[in-house]
């Protein structure tokens, strides 16, 4: 018996669009960068590589870009920041590759793709997900200049043995205490995923954070 | 033994070969062909399709073969391959007002437009064991064709009722969105009536038949009249994304049951007769009619009626209905559990000792 | 052990790699992810109907099959065993629809699939464990609602818990949860941890590997993150405790392992041995006897050497 898979939306090169291609071999490029993102949610902080023959579009990062064509589908809403929205090859890139929808308000996303953290909306603008269904929150990855070098935090929390140093460089000077908000609303909250280039880290809510 | 644990793939090998040579039975005996499973034992195909969620009649006739006739067995297989199918979309909503009825029947009048058609039913049949059928007839049996076929228009007694407001209407909900699909999402509570009713439709025929009867007896009460029951085919239209407009895929067999049930009213609302809901593929009349009753008992709280009884419990018969799910939970009790046996075993061992040893103090004191 | 042949995923199966489509796998990746940002709380998904029946490791087999890649190598156990009839039934369906490597020694697995057990052997930060569960919800045999379940945990009202551990001390003198012992992750979620005997339960605080929970039927998943606080479930004046034994493996010697009971004839006789099959075979590879090891009935029938990796296709 045999079946006929449905063809994966990122499937296909996009190359008379004028759109930018995906991954190569989505099943396996994909599951490579998700077992990527499962260790960087797992161990808060820690940098993790990926390696994708995936172009990115517009002004969004190839890890972004892959990042995206990992998780995205059509059961994700997807809010762009302003530094994405603003090319139009962005959301033709997500919508051709992904199917996923865009939505205009960032509270009604899923997985909120921020290409500049000058145009990081506040933290409570995100879904934090509700008391009986904490799942049912956004997941805000954001592009910083560099992942190292910046301001010191300290980290703890599942995922961390003892503590973990994590210094981002270009987070907006509200963002620690809004995080400490975001984690004393604890289990609900929003996840963060920090980008750069092809490298990338995360900040699941649980995570604490000294300053 | 210990090495009796030991060899798995072995055995398992061996049962796989025990199972098919099983399966197959006497070789000089002839081997069913899935066209004979379809045509004559198309009652089994009905309910495997129709709580296998899947109306392919020739693949639901090879799980029957494969599943030995176990239908639960089938469904499962059914099921199993259903999951891996691509989904091109949902199909417009089929309307059974435009059915080619091959049976419709009412118990709320005595004669109505469109007639009474009995169709194929077992209903007034005397079941005494046929002994004639144990040998191939031979010969074809035809029923005889009626001078004109049954009344083109066969409006719904539903509708009969609601153009005089005595029945409830109920309206799609407000921009009509797709329904809730419980194949791709979990269930959640409080379920909307899309979920019930794609639950109940794949539900367990037994269980829900059982639910159902419960309530004629007191369970869950809601003085059901069987409106109206058809059965025949009806054509399936999807609206391609690329195209725009509909086209025909098929026609398909289904059975439909409306109860009118017990009624309501309050100062506000007239007294009104409610309604429960079935639709099978296929020729599946006595699910259909259990789904009704369980649907409408699981509106209880819709009506402000007391929730006092299974039939009419959200979660307990949602969660209990779906008979892939259930024989899975069930059988799993035959894998190995000796470890957690073991662990109650060292327990109970720990706990007579401290019985024992409270008993010596208190002889001691 | 003769090496595992496969055919390479989708020669001939005709599914996709491991099975599930791409957008299953999404879909269970996202809740995953989620599972892991909040340690304990148990997130619904559309589970799927797999081809083996529910409750038979559906929930474990669709992790599996979403986090799995073609450079990981496999170990199945069921009852702390390879080669219970399920384990080898689990291990053959991802040897087939993945072609993956597979092991029996956990030192080499990348990922573990386990029903009722915990390996013996500590896992390392390279390593997953995934988990089979039948009934998630810890609560479930106290509150049968979904909805009443889902308050409490939503507002952290656990004790209904802590009264039936109670009433377990007032009658029997103690907790008579001997499997399936409740656990608190991170100070937060009373999670199952699935019906491994509460011998388990202590290597599943701080363990360095990502711990992964699948319950198909009841369509719900959740995660333990590396190095994460879980704490069984107890009173100051009744503190946890494990089982032990009074005696060792009869086969390797180990007196910290959790042992089955191996009943040898009817006259009840009967001999204590490692559950664990790649932890007690190991310890016998290196050397380690117990009483009953030279007794020609359980002398393997050739003695193999220590199994590699088998590889598929």
């Amino acid at each position: 018996m045999t079946t006929t898979q449905p063809k994966p939306a990122n499937v296909a090169s996009g190359a008379t669009t004028g759109i930018a291609p995906g991954f190569s071999d989505p099943v396996h490029e994909s599951q490579a960068v998700f077992r990527q993102i499962l260790e960087a949610m797992s161990r808060p902080g820690m940098i993790m590589g990926i390696e994708t023959t995936a172009e990115a579009p517009g002004t969004m990062a190839e890890g972004m870009a892959a990042l995206s064509l990992t998780l995205l589908d059509g059961d994700t809403r997807v809010w762009l920041d302003a530094a994405l929205a603003e090319h139009a090859a962005v959301a033709d890139y997500l919508r051709f590759h992904c199917g996923c929808p865009i939505v205009q308000s960032p509270f009604d996303a899923d997985f909120a793709l921020i290409g500049s953290v000058d145009t990081l909306p506040r933290l409570e603008r995100f879904s934090p997900g509700t008391a009986q269904y904490p799942e049912r929150s956004a997941t805000v990855v954001i592009e910083v200049p560099k992942l190292t070098g910046g301001p010191a935090t300290v980290l703890t929390g599942p995922g961390i043995e003892t503590t973990r140093d994590f210094d981002p460089v270009g987070l907006p000077d509200w963002f620690w205490s809004a995080w400490a908000v975001n984690r004393g609303s604890f289990p609900l909250g929003i996840d963060a995923v920090f980008t750069c280039d092809a490298e990338f880290c995360a900040l699941p809510r649980s995570t604490r954070v000294e300053a | 033994m210990y090495v009796a644990v030991k060899g798995g793939e072995t055995a398992i090998d061996n049962a796989h070969r025990l199972l098919a040579e099983e399966r197959r039975g006497d070789p000089d005996v002839a081997e069913l062909e899935l066209a004979q499973i379809d045509e004559q034992l198309g009652l089994a195909v009905d309910r495997v399709m129709t709580e296998g969620s899947l109306y392919d009649r020739r693949l639901a006739a090879l799980a029957v073969k494969q599943a030995r006739g176990d239908l639960v067995e089938a469904i499962f297989l059914l099921r199993a391959y259903r999951t891996t199918l691509p989904r091109f979309g949902a199909s417009e909503p089929i309307d059974t007002a435009q059915m080619t009825i091959r049976r419709r029947i009412s118990a709320t009048y005595k004669d109505l437009p469109g007639g009474q058609v009995l169709g194929p039913t077992f209903d007034y049949t005397h079941r005494l064991i046929d002994f004639g059928l144990a040998e191939p007839a031979g010969e074809r049996l035809t029923a005889e064709e009626a001078d004109a076929g049954p009344d083109a228009a066969m409006p719904r007694v539903n509708e009969l009722l609601e153009s005089e407001d005595l029945m409830e209407r109920i309206a799609p909900p407000a921009e009509d969105p797709e329904p809730f699909d419980l194949t791709r999402e979990p269930v959640g509570f409080p379920a909307g009536r899309d979920q019930r009713l794609q639950n109940l439709a794949r539900g367990d025929e037994g269980f829900l038949l059982a639910l159902g009867y419960s309530t004629q007896r007191g369970f869950g009460r809601n003085h059901p009249f069987a409106g109206e029951i058809r059965m025949g085919e009806v054509t399936v239209g999807f609206v391609p994304e690329e195209l725009g407009f509909e086209i025909e895929l098929g026609d398909i067999t289904v059975t439909e049951c409306q109860m009118v049930t017990q009624f309501t009213g309050s100062r506000e609302a007239p007294p009104q007769f409610t309604q429960g809901y079935g639709l099978a593929f296929g020729f599946c009349e006595r699910k259909t009619m259990a789904m009704a009753l369980v649907d409408r008992a699981l509106r209880a709280d819709e009506y402000g009626e007391a929730v006092e009884h299974p039939a009419q419990d959200e979660e307990f018969v949602l969660y209990h209905s779906d008979n892939v799910e259930a024989q899975g939970f069930v059988s799993h009790l035959k894998l190995p559990h000796y470890v957690d046996f073991q662990a109650e075993l060292t327990l109970v061992r720990r706990l007579r000792a401290d019985h024992e040893t409270a008993n010596r103090q208190e002889a001691a004191e | 052990m003769t090496a595992r042949k496969s055919k390479r995923a989708g020669d001939e199966t005709g599914y996709n790699f491991a099975y599930l489509d791409e957008q299953t796998k999404r879909m269970i990746r996202r809740g995953i992810l989620k599972a892991v940002a909040v340690p304990g709380y148990q997130v619904p998904f559309g589970s799927r109907e797999m081809p083996l029946p529910y409750g038979w490791g559906t929930g474990g087999i669709q992790v599996t099959a979403s986090i799995i890649g073609r450079d990981d190598v496999l170990k199945v156990i069921d009852q702390g065993s390879d080669d219970t009839t399920n384990a080898v039934s689990i291990r053959a369906f991802f040897a087939r629809t993945a072609g993956v490597n597979t092991t029996e020694e956990t030192a080499k697995a990348s990922i573990v699939q386990t029903r009722h057990r915990i390996p013996e052997r500590k896992l390392r930060a390279d390593q997953i464990l995934v988990y089979q569960v039948p009934i998630p919800e810890p609560l479930r045999f106290l509150e049968p609602r979904e909805t009443e379940c889902r308050k409490i945990h939503a507002w952290s009202e656990y004790g209904v818990m802590h009264v039936k551990l109670y009433e377990d001390i007032a009658r029997f003198g103690r907790i008579t949860t001997a499997y399936a012992y409740p656990v608190r992750v991170d100070d937060r979620y009373i999670m199952d941890p699935s019906p491994i005997p509460k011998f388990d339960n202590p290597k599943m605080d701080d363990c360095p590997a990502l711990q992964l929970f699948g319950a198909g039927r009841e369509k719900r998943l959740y995660a333990i993150p590396p190095y994460t606080k879980v704490t069984s479930l107890d009173f100051e004046d009744h503190p946890f405790d494990i089982e032990t034994w009074d005696e060792p493996c009869a086969l390797c010697g180990a007196d910290d392992s959790f042992l089955d009971e191996i009943i040898l004839d009817d006259k009840g006789s009967r001999m204590f041995v490692c559950s664990d099959s790649d932890f007690c075979s190991a310890r016998r590879a290196e050397g380690h006897t117990g009483p009953m090891a030279d007794d020609p009935r359980f002398a393997d029938p050739e003695p193999s050497p220590r199994e590699e990796v088998s590889h598929a296709g």
